[in-house]
């Protein structure tokens, strides 16, 4: 019980992960929303990225080395542009559709440490240290 | 870096620019009626501003940069006003290319810009105090 418990909390956590690096995204995309030739990003599915094995990237073993491409790259990103509209200065970021966007990181989140919490509780009730 | 604190890092940037594209154009409200100092010079001349996205290493994230504060281009009006200093010798004085109306939607487009990126921070905020709530046993 406790073993799949565990699984349970990996997969949780990485949701957790998964939602705060997409957060950081939308982050990005409406700090630029108003740059010029900005387009938006944003990760693919949860589905997709649990599906497809990270890309495997350089150790970092001392300060000095370079990581390799943006720190959030164990979730890939999504390069086809689903927005809804470019405008003439080349930007593509809609801030309404990134904030929406939010609301539903936001909410998956607080999910994910609900869901965290509940199982927390349930191992602290078999620990019968409450 | 954890990408909460690259979030709010990314929104106070944000913050930043747009605070000064709001100082940029307070600028040109200001002095939409600063004529020239002397006969035939150039009055002010409207200040613009260029955002550009640069990717900060130790973050791992696009910042906002401004890229440069330029002048526009687009010709002075010319009034006919002899009586004022700064009126050439045909009785014409030039008058600061900026149009109140174009600041205020300029304004408009900061401000709600701004908003956006606070909300981000509030989110974020809030994402982490979830998270530290697991901490908190009696829950």
């Amino acid at each position: 019980m406790i073993i799949e418990g565990v699984g349970l909390f990996q997969i949780i956590n990485q949701r957790m992960d998964y939602a705060s690096a997409r957060h950081s995204l939308v982050a990005q995309n409406v700090a630029h929303a108003d740059t010029p030739n900005y387009r938006p990003k944003d990760l693919k599915s949860f589905e997709a990225a649990l599906r497809s094995p990270s890309a495997p990237k350089l150790a970092v073993t001392q300060p000095t080395h370079i990581a390799s491409g943006p720190s959030h790259s164990e979730f890939s990103e999504n390069r086809t542009y689903e927005g809804w509209e470019v405008e003439p200065s080349g930007n593509g970021v809609q801030l309404e559709q990134e904030i929406m966007k939010a609301a539903d990181i936001s909410r998956d989140y607080q999910m994910a440490v609900t869901l965290m919490r509940k199982h927390l509780t349930m191992l602290r009730a078999s620990l019968n240290t409450r | 870096m954890d990408p909460i604190s690259a979030t709010m890092r990314v929104a106070a940037s944000g913050l930043q620019a747009q605070s000064l594209r709001v100082r940029m154009t307070a600028e040109n409200i200001a002095n939409a009626n600063s004529m020239a100092a002397s006969p035939g010079a150039d009055p002010y001349q409207r200040k613009t501003i260029v955002f550009e996205s640069k990717f900060d290493r130790a973050l791992g994230a696009d910042l906002v940069n401004i890229k440069r504060i330029g002048t526009d281009p687009s010709p002075f009006k010319q009034v006919y006003n002899p009586s004022h200093p700064s009126a050439d010798a045909d009785g014409y004085m030039k008058t600061p290319n900026v149009n109140t109306l174009i600041e205020m939607s300029d304004m408009r487009e900061a401000s709600r810009s701004y908003d956006a990126n606070l909300k981000v921070i509030e989110q974020a905020r809030s994402m982490a105090a979830n998270t530290l709530s697991l901490l908190d046993s009696n829950r």
